[in-house]
C-alpha cells in the first residue's frame, strides 16, 4: 500500500490571549490517503480552520508533526515551505482572497508566475480552467466587478492552477447561496476527479460534507472520524 | 532572459494598475535620483572648470628659477639624455634677469612628456608617467635642480598637480555619495517599510501560492528600479537646473552634457544596490512571519501594537479618549517618523551651518591669501629698503615681512585680563607622558609697520592701532575667543602678560611648595599654575582691539612691536622672509607680480622667489560653490521629511478608513468627526516641537562642535560661526514643514472621512 499523502501526528497549536491559553488543535492525528475528497465538519471556533492552516502550511504548529508527500514541513524554511506550496498545494478560502488591485486573469496567474512558468507552458491548462469554471468571459474584469460566485471560482481557478496535489478548501462556498454553492462545489469535484487530486475541505454544510469520502468533525480541538 | 522579460513585464503591468500606491515611490527614487546626479553634475563640473582653467593658464608643468647660465644650458638641451627614453621634458620658455655684479640669472618653465608606452594598455587605466619623469628629472639633474642648489628653486605648478587635485576632488565626491547612498537608504527603506505593511495581504497572497522570499525581493526589486528607469532623465535634467540655479548665485561657470550616458549609467548602477537593500530586509521580515497572520493583518501589521483596551467609543472619551488610543495603537510608527523627521531636520540646520563654516573660512582665507614667497640668503633680516623695493612692484596688493611668533603659553606664561581673573578661559593644557605640556591658544604676534598694515587690511581694528609702535608695551588684542565675543576690554585698559621666572638652572621659580603631583585640568590648571608659579607680571596697554578675528583660527592674537616682542618672549625678531600677495582685478597681475618680483630678485642677488599659487587655487576653489551647494544638498534630503510624513499620515489613514465607514454607520455626528481630526492633529503637536526642540538641540550641538570641540581637542581651526543666524532660513523650511505636517494630520484623516462616507459600504 502507498503511502498517505497527508500524515498530521500529535498536532498541537495554542493561542496566547491575554493571560489565557486556547488550544485551538489538540494532539490531532489524521491521515489522508490520495485522491481522496475529505470533509471537516463542525461548529464555529472549533478549530477546523486553524487545523486546515496548519496542514496547508500557512501557520505553524505548536508540536506535531505534518508529513505531506513524505516531507515533513514543519521543518522547512519559510522559503522552502513557500515553494513546497507553490509545487504540491492549492488553497481555497472563504472569503476568496483575491488581490483587488489585478484582475480575474492575474490572480488565477499567481501561482504560475510566482514558480515562474512561461506563459506559453499554462495557457492551453489555463483556458481550459476557466472554461470549466465558466469565467472566461469576466477575465479582464477586477475582482469588485465580479459577482460573489464569480470570485469563488476565480479563486478555485487559482488554486488549481499550478495542478496541485492537495487542495486545501476552507469553507468555499460559505458565502454563497445554495445555487452557487451548488454549482461551485460541481465544478470543485469534478476538477477534483479530472486531475486525480486529494481534497480536504472544510465546511460547515452537512449535505456538501455528505459528498465526501470522509467526513471527520472537529470540536474543541480535537478531531474524530464520524463516517466512512 | 525570458524570466528577466517575464519579471519587467509583471512589475511594469503592477506599477501601472497601482500607480497611486507606487507614487510616493516615484516621488522619492526622483528625489534620491535629483540627490545623487546633483552630487555628480557639481562635482563633474568642478573638475570641468579645475580641467579647464588650469590647462588655459599653464603651460608647463615645472618652474625652476634662479638658475645660472650653465645651468640653463644643461637643462636647455637635455645634455646628460643618451637615450630616447631618457628625455623626460621639453624646456619651454626661458627667461633672463641681470644680478647686480652683471652675471644673468634664469627662469626656465618646462613641460613634462607624458605616457609610458612600457604600461601598455594599463596607462589607460593608471597613468603616473608625469610623476615619474619629475622623479627621473630629479635624478638625473639633481646637483643643479635639488636640494645640493642652494640658489635655484623649483615650483610645481597646478597642471602638474592637476592630476592630484583632480584625486582629491574625486575623494571628496565619493565620500559624500556614500554618505547620500547611506542617508538614502534609511529613507527609501522607512517608505517601503510602510509600504510592505500595507501590503501584507497581497504577499500573504503570493506566499501562499509559491512565492519565497527572494521571488518577492525580486518581483520587489524589479517594481522599484523600473521606476528608476522612468525617473531617470526628469531627475537628470532637474539635477542640472538645481545645479545651473546655485552655480549661478555663485557667480560661478556650471559645464554640463545634455546628454551623458556615462552618468545615467553610475546612477542605474548606484541605485541596483541601493534598491536591493532597501527591499531586502523589510521583506525578508515579512517572509518569517506565518502566511495566515499576513492574510489577516487588517492593521498597520507590524507597526501597531494593540492597546488591548477598549476605546471608550460611547463615553465622554470620545472623540479625544478614542483618539488618544488611536495614537498610542501607531505609537511605534509615530516614534519611526519622528526620528527620522529630526535626523532630516538635523541635517537641514547641519548643511546651513556647514555651509556658512565654509564660506567664512574661505572669505577669512582669501583675504590672508600668499601668492608668492620671496625668501633672502646671507642676511640677519630683511631690512625696510629690502621690503620696499619689493612692496613697490607692479600687480601686488600687500607685502609683509614674516615676523615670529610665540604661543603666549610655550613659555607657561599667561594672560592677565585683571588682577583677579586670570582669563582662564585662554587656552587648555594636555597630560602628556612626559609631563605637562601646554598649547597657548594665545598668540604673540610681532609686528613692523608693514606687519600692521597687513593686519590693518585683513581686519577690523577699533582704538588707535599705529600708536603699538610708538611706544614700549603696547598691545594689539583679539576680543573674542571661540568664536565668541569673551573680553570687553576698551582702548586704554591694560593687560598683563604673566612670564614665569627661572632659576639659574633653568627650572621654573615656585612660590612654596613643589608643584602637585596631581594637577588640575581645563580652568583649575591656570589658577594653579598661577598661585604656585612665581611669575614676573609685564603690563601692556591696549591700543587696539581686533574685532573680527576669528579667534577659532589661532587663539587670541596680541600683536607686539617688535622691541616689545624681544622683551617679552627673550627671542630676536627677525624675518627673512616677505610674504607677497597678487592683487587680483586683473588676471594679468599674476604674471606681471611674478616678472617683477624675478626681476627684483636678481637686482638684489640674494633673494629667489617661490610660488604657492594660493590665488589660483582660492579662484578655482571659488567656483566650486560648495556654500550653496551644502545646504542645497541638505534641502534636497529634507525634501523627504514631508513626503515620508504625508505618507505615513496617509498610511494611517488608510488602515482606518474602515474605521471611519463604522463610525459613520453609528451616527458619529459630522461635528465629533471633525473633533476626532482635529485630536488626531493635536496629538501630532508635541511630536512637531519635539522635532522642532531636538533640531535646536542639533544646532547647539554642532555650534558648540564646531567653536570648542575641534579647536580645542582636534586642533583644527575654524573661522567664526556665531549662533543660528546663518540657519535661519532652515529654521524656515523645518517650521513651514511642521506647520503643514500639523494640519495634514488634520486633513488627512478627515479625507479619508469624507472618502469612507461617499462609498459608504461595509465590507463583509
Amino acid at each position: 500500500m502507498d503511502s498517505p499523502i497527508l500524515q498530521v501526528q500529535s498536532l498541537i497549536k495554542q493561542f496566547r490571549q491575554s493571560d489565557s491559553v486556547i488550544t485551538a488543535v489538540n494532539r490531532v492525528n489524521f491521515t489522508v490517503e490520495s485522491g481522496e475528497f475529505v470533509a471537516i465538519v463542525g461548529a464555529s471556533g472549533s478549530g477546523k480552520s486553524t487545523f486546515l492552516q496548519l496542514c496547508a502550511g500557512l501557520m505553524t504548529p505548536n508540536s506535531g508533526s505534518i508529513k505531506i508527500l513524505g516531507q515533513e514541513i514543519t521543518e522547512l524554511s519559510p522559503d522552502k515551505l513557500a515553494q513546497f506550496r507553490g509545487r504540491f498545494l492549492g488553497m481555497i478560502f472563504q472569503k476568496h482572497n483575491l488581490i483587488p488591485q489585478l484582475t480575474a486573469k492575474e490572480n488565477i496567474e499567481i501561482p504560475a508566475i510566482m514558480m515562474d512558468k512561461a506563459p506559453s507552458s499554462y495557457e492551453h491548462s489555463f483556458m481550459k480552467l476557466v472554461e470549466a469554471l465558466k469565467i472566461k468571459d469576466r477575465l479582464h474584469h477586477l475582482p469588485s466587478e465580479l459577482s460573489g460566485g464569480q470570485q469563488q471560482r476565480v479563486a478555485i481557478a487559482r488554486a488549481l492552477m499550478n495542478r496541485p496535489q492537495i487542495l486545501f478548501a476552507d469553507e468555499p462556498t460559505g458565502n454563497l447561496d445554495r445555487a452557487n454553492a451548488d454549482e461551485v462545489l460541481s465544478l470543485l469535484l469534478k476538477m477534483q476527479k479530472d486531475f486525480n487530486q486529494t481534497l480536504i475541505m472544510v465546511t460547515h454544510d452537512e449535505s456538501i460534507a455528505q459528498r465526501a469520502d470522509r467526513i471527520f468533525k472537529m470540536e474543541d480541538g480535537c478531531l474524530s472520524q464520524i463516517s466512512h | 532572459m525570458e524570466h528577466i522579460k517575464r519579471s519587467v513585464q509583471t512589475a511594469f503591468h503592477k506599477i501601472k494598475h497601482s500607480f497611486k500606491e507606487f507614487l510616493p515611490f516615484f516621488l522619492a527614487i526622483f528625489l534620491v535620483q535629483c540627490i545623487f546626479f546633483t552630487v555628480l553634475l557639481s562635482f563633474q563640473s568642478n573638475e570641468a572648470h579645475l580641467k579647464q582653467e588650469t590647462e588655459a593658464s599653464y603651460s608647463y608643468h615645472i618652474l625652476v628659477t634662479g638658475l645660472y647660465e650653465d645651468e640653463m644650458l644643461i637643462l636647455k638641451e637635455n645634455r646628460r639624455a643618451v637615450f630616447l627614453n631618457e628625455f623626460y621634458y621639453t624646456p619651454l620658455t626661458i627667461k633672463e634677469y641681470t644680478s647686480p655684479n652683471g652675471d644673468p640669472s634664469y627662469d626656465m618653465t618646462v613641460k613634462l612628456l607624458t605616457g609610458n608606452k612600457d604600461y601598455g594598455i594599463f596607462s589607460l587605466f593608471r597613468d603616473d608617467s608625469l610623476r615619474a619623469n619629475y622623479e627621473a628629472m630629479l635624478y638625473k639633474y639633481g646637483d643643479i635642480i635639488g636640494e645640493a642648489s642652494d640658489h635655484v628653486s623649483i615650483y610645481l605648478s597646478p597642471l602638474y598637480l592637476l592630476e592630484e587635485s583632480t584625486a582629491s576632488l574625486a575623494t571628496a565626491r565619493n565620500l559624500l555619495i556614500v554618505a547620500v547612498f547611506l542617508i538614502c537608504f534609511l529613507m527609501l527603506f522607512v517608505l517601503y517599510r510602510l509600504y510592505v505593511s500595507r501590503q501584507t495581504f497581497s504577499f500573504g497572497i503570493f506566499s501562499t501560492f509559491g512565492a519565497d522570499s527572494k521571488r518577492l525581493q525580486e518581483n520587489a526589486f524589479t517594481q522599484l528600479y523600473l521606476i528608476a528607469l522612468f525617473t531617470l532623465l526628469p531627475a537628470y535634467y532637474l539635477s542640472a537646473l538645481i545645479c545651473f540655479a546655485f552655480y549661478t548665485a555663485g557667480a560661478s561657470a556650471f559645464y554640463f552634457s545634455w546628454f551623458s550616458l556615462k552618468n545615467w549609467l553610475v546612477l542605474l548602477l548606484v541605485m541596483a544596490p541601493l534598491l536591493l537593500l532597501v527591499v531586502r530586509t523589510p521583506i525578508k521580515l515579512l517572509s518569517r512571519k506565518p502566511v495566515c497572520e499576513l492574510l489577516q493583518a487588517a492593521d498597520a501589521s507590524d507597526l501597531v501594537s494593540s492597546p488591548r483596551q477598549s476605546a471608550p467609543l460611547v463615553q465622554k472619551g470620545f472623540p479625544f479618549g478614542y483618539e488618544a488610543l488611536s495614537f498610542w495603537r501607531f505609537r511605534k510608527h509615530h516614534i519611526v517618523s519622528a526620528c527620522v523627521s529630526v535626523l532630516l531636520c538635523a541635517l537641514l540646520v547641519l548643511g546651513t551651518l556647514i555651509g556658512d563654516v565654509y564660506q567664512a573660512n574661505k572669505d577669512m582665507e582669501s583675504k590672508a591669501l600668499s601668492d608668492f614667497t620671496v625668501q633672502f640668503r646671507g642676511i640677519n633680516s630683511v631690512s625696510d629698503s629690502q621690503y620696499e623695493s619689493l612692496a613697490s612692484a607692479n600687480g601686488i596688493k600687500n607685502a609683509h615681512r614674516v615676523y615670529p611668533e610665540a604661543l603666549l603659553t610655550k613659555y607657561h606664561s599667561l594672560l592677565l585680563v585683571d588682577d583677579s581673573l586670570i582669563a582662564s578661559n585662554v587656552g587648555f593644557a594636555n597630560d602628556t607622558a612626559a609631563g605637562v605640556s601646554y598649547t597657548g591658544d594665545a598668540r604673540i604676534i610681532a609686528a613692523a609697520y608693514d606687519t600692521l598694515a597687513y593686519y590693518k587690511s585683513l581686519y577690523q581694528i577699533e582704538g588707535n592701532p599705529d600708536a603699538l609702535l610708538d611706544g614700549p608695551n603696547r598691545v594689539i588684542i583679539g576680543s573674542s575667543y571661540q568664536n565668541r565675543d569673551t573680553f570687553s576690554y576698551s582702548v586704554g585698559d591694560t593687560v598683563r602678560v604673566a612670564i614665569p621666572m627661572y632659576d639659574e638652572e633653568g627650572e621654573l621659580v615656585l612660590n612654596g611648595d613643589k608643584l602637585p603631583s596631581e594637577l588640575e585640568t581645563g580652568e583649575g590648571l591656570w589658577q594653579q599654575m598661577y598661585e604656585r608659579i612665581s611669575y614676573q607680571l609685564v603690563t601692556l596697554e591696549i591700543v587696539g582691539i581686533i574685532e573680527d578675528y576669528p579667534s577659532g583660527m589661532n587663539g587670541v592674537p596680541l600683536l607686539l612691536s617688535t622691541d616689545t616682542y624681544q622683551a617679552l618672549t627673550g627671542e630676536s625678531v627677525t624675518a627673512k622672509t616677505v610674504s607677497v600677495s597678487v592683487d587680483t582685478s586683473s588676471a594679468e597681475n599674476y604674471d606681471l607680480a611674478f616678472d617683477e618680483l624675478s626681476r627684483i630678485c636678481a637686482v638684489l642677488g640674494n633673494a629667489t622667489v617661490s610660488i604657492s599659487g594660493a590665488s589660483f587655487r582660492a579662484e578655482i576653489e571659488k567656483n566650486y560653490c560648495y556654500s550653496q551647494f551644502i545646504p542645497t544638498l541638505s534641502l534636497l534630503l529634507f525634501l523627504f521629511f514631508p513626503l515620508l510624513w504625508v505618507y505615513a499620515q496617509n498610511a494611517i489613514a488608510q488602515r482606518r478608513e474602515e474605521e471611519y465607514k463604522i463610525l459613520y454607520s453609528l451616527s458619529v455626528p459630522p461635528k465629533k468627526m471633525r473633533a476626532l481630526c482635529l485630536a488626531s492633529s493635536l496629538m501630532m503637536l508635541p511630536i512637531c516641537l519635539s522635532i522642532l526642540l531636538a533640531t535646536f538641540g542639533v544646532t547647539v550641538l554642532v555650534l558648540h562642535f564646531v567653536n570648542h570641540v575641534l579647536p580645542n581637542i582636534f586642533h583644527i581651526s575654524v573661522a567664526a560661526v556665531g549662533g543660528i543666524a546663518p540657519s535661519l532660513w532652515g529654521y524656515g523650511a523645518i517650521i513651514a514643514a511642521l506647520l503643514l505636517s500639523f494640519l495634514l494630520s488634520f486633513f488627512i484623516p478627515y479625507f479619508h472621512y469624507q472618502s469612507a462616507k461617499r462609498s459608504f459600504s461595509l465590507k463583509p
